[in-house]
């Protein structure tokens, strides 16, 4: 083998380098981008449902001035929350959603309102939104974390300087959202 | 036309069937004999006797074809509708509301193309369609055949023409009781049709659940929408009902109706005027074919309006 094979073999390999490098890093980014377009759906999906929880809560002050359960919480979303706000955000609305439930219970009235039951059918729907939502947020992350820790990628999230995101949670309250009995 | 007024029109048929098959086999077996006797007297070529004799087979066939549906093609016509209004529209009033069964028309080519789910190859028939509501879903359904038609040549260059089945069996619409404005196609493993449209219009949707993935393949034109149908819960149904059906199944999501197209290479409602009148067994075979129906109401859970009504 003279040093001509040797310089070849070199540039060769040096070449599936690079444009492994170059596909990785590109897979990286679509990852990024596909976890920001899922995020945004999170976002959506939240706005919805402060919508109609608004709404609901609207409802039942109408109905229950004097009781102490509506003392809701005051949920904020602005823009550019991170996904910890955002989670805190939606616990605070699972809290309101809560409080509505028990007040609904006291008052047979408001469960048999037409606005208020078409709000009940909404929120089902906002909730299955938001469930799809972070699901797809939830796949992109779970995808692209697997992808930052395995070598050789690694390497590459490391020279990019990406860092393991944050799943957005699930909890039981948002389970039991789509279980109400109409 | 009750059923004892169906078995008579039925021995009708048979019997002058019968006939008919009798008269054929005295004319053959008098035509061969004759030209077995012109063979002897006129010591004519062995070759040309058997041509002859063969011809004539052929030709006693062709009138005895003719002949049968001149003197039985309206009955058996009146006995088809006759049997379906006993053993099939009977069965479907006592199960759906509104039925609608028109059992020479299906759903139509093109409006199978316009869903996009399946391609309706080189040659489209559709019959037995029925349309209704169950437990308050409105329902289409038709069965369909779609061929394939393939050509090959021999080795004296002769061209050979034959048509492979690519999809035979049910196809469904249902309501939906969601609203969705993506198109969604779910098809099983199994699923054998070939040139499934979407496939190169839509990206491929990896799930979360293992299992689906590894048994059932996701398009769709948007990842939300393809999660926001595919729950853990109706995921897991699709995968029960579809283990039941024992065969390929695709959903196709479109227009917030559920496509259903289930190939299981059979023609439903379907029965030979010569096989013997038996009301159980053509009784469950309806039930059978109706239950395809409503299984998949209640296994997809279907009439659950809880998000129908959203605004």
């Amino acid at each position: 083998m003279n040093l001509m094979h040797i310089v070849v073999a070199l540039i060769v390999i040096l070449l599936i380098f690079v444009l492994w490098y170059i596909a990785t890093s590109n897979k990286l980014n679509k990852s990024v981008v596909k976890i920001d377009e899922a995020l945004s759906g999170i976002d959506v999906a939240l706005t919805k449902r402060y919508d109609v929880l608004t709404k609901m809560i609207e409802v039942v002050k109408s109905f229950a001035k004097h009781e102490k359960e509506t003392l809701f919480k005051v949920v904020e979303l602005r823009s550019g929350m991170s996904v910890k706000e955002k989670n805190e955000a939606n616990q605070m609305m699972d809290e309101n959603f809560k409080k509505i439930n028990i007040v609904a219970e006291s008052y047979p009235e408001l469960k048999s309102n037409e606005n208020y039951k078409t709000l009940q059918q909404s929120i089902a729907d906002v909730e299955e939104h938001l469930q799809a939502a972070r699901r797809v947020y939830n796949a992109n992350v779970s995808l692209y974390n697997q992808m930052i820790v395995s070598f050789p990628t690694s390497s590459i999230a490391k020279n990019k300087g990406l860092v393991k995101k944050e799943f957005f949670e699930a909890d039981k309250i948002k389970r039991e959202d789509v279980k109400m009995n109409l | 036309m009750s059923v004892d007024e169906l078995k008579q029109l039925q021995l009708k048929i048979i019997g002058k069937n019968k006939k008919c098959n009798l008269v054929a086999v005295i004319a053959i077996a008098v035509a061969l004999v004759l030209t077995a006797i012109w063979y002897l007297i006129s010591k004519a070529d062995f070759r040309f006797a058997i041509v002859l004799a063969l011809i004539e087979v052929g030709i006693s066939i062709l009138v005895l074809v003719i002949v049968k549906s001149l003197i039985n093609g309206s009955d058996i016509k009146v006995f088809n509708k006759e049997f379906k209004d006993v053993f099939v529209l009977k069965y479907l009033r006592q199960r759906f509301d509104d039925v609608v069964y028109r059992p020479g028309d299906g759903i139509g080519e093109r409006f199978v193309e316009s869903v996009g789910m399946l391609d309706t190859g080189d040659r489209f028939s559709s019959n037995d369609y029925i349309s209704g509501k169950y437990k308050g879903i409105n329902f289409e359904q038709s069965d369909v055949h779609i061929e394939e038609r393939h050509e090959t040549t021999d080795k004296d260059g002769n061209k050979i023409e034959s048509w492979k089945t690519i999809f035979k069996g049910r196809l469904m619409i249902f309501d939906f009781n969601k609203s969705f404005k993506a198109n969604i196609q779910v098809s099983s493993r199994d699923f054998s049709a070939s040139r499934l449209p979407w496939k190169k219009r839509f990206s491929k949707i990896k799930m979360e659940d293992v299992e689906f993935n590894k048994n059932f393949s996701v398009y769709s034109e948007n990842d939300h929408d393809a999660f926001y149908i595919l729950t853990p819960h109706f995921m897991q149904k699709i995968k029960e009902i579809t283990k039941k059906m024992s065969c390929g199944v695709m959903f196709g999501f479109v227009d917030s109706r559920l496509h259903i197209a289930v190939d299981n290479r059979e023609d439903s409602f379907e029965y030979d005027v010569f096989d013997p009148i038996d009301e159980q067994e053509i009784i469950g075979d309806t039930l059978r074919n109706i239950k395809i129906i409503t299984a998949f109401v209640d296994e997809l859970d279907l009439n659950n309006n809880l998000f129908r009504k959203g605004v």
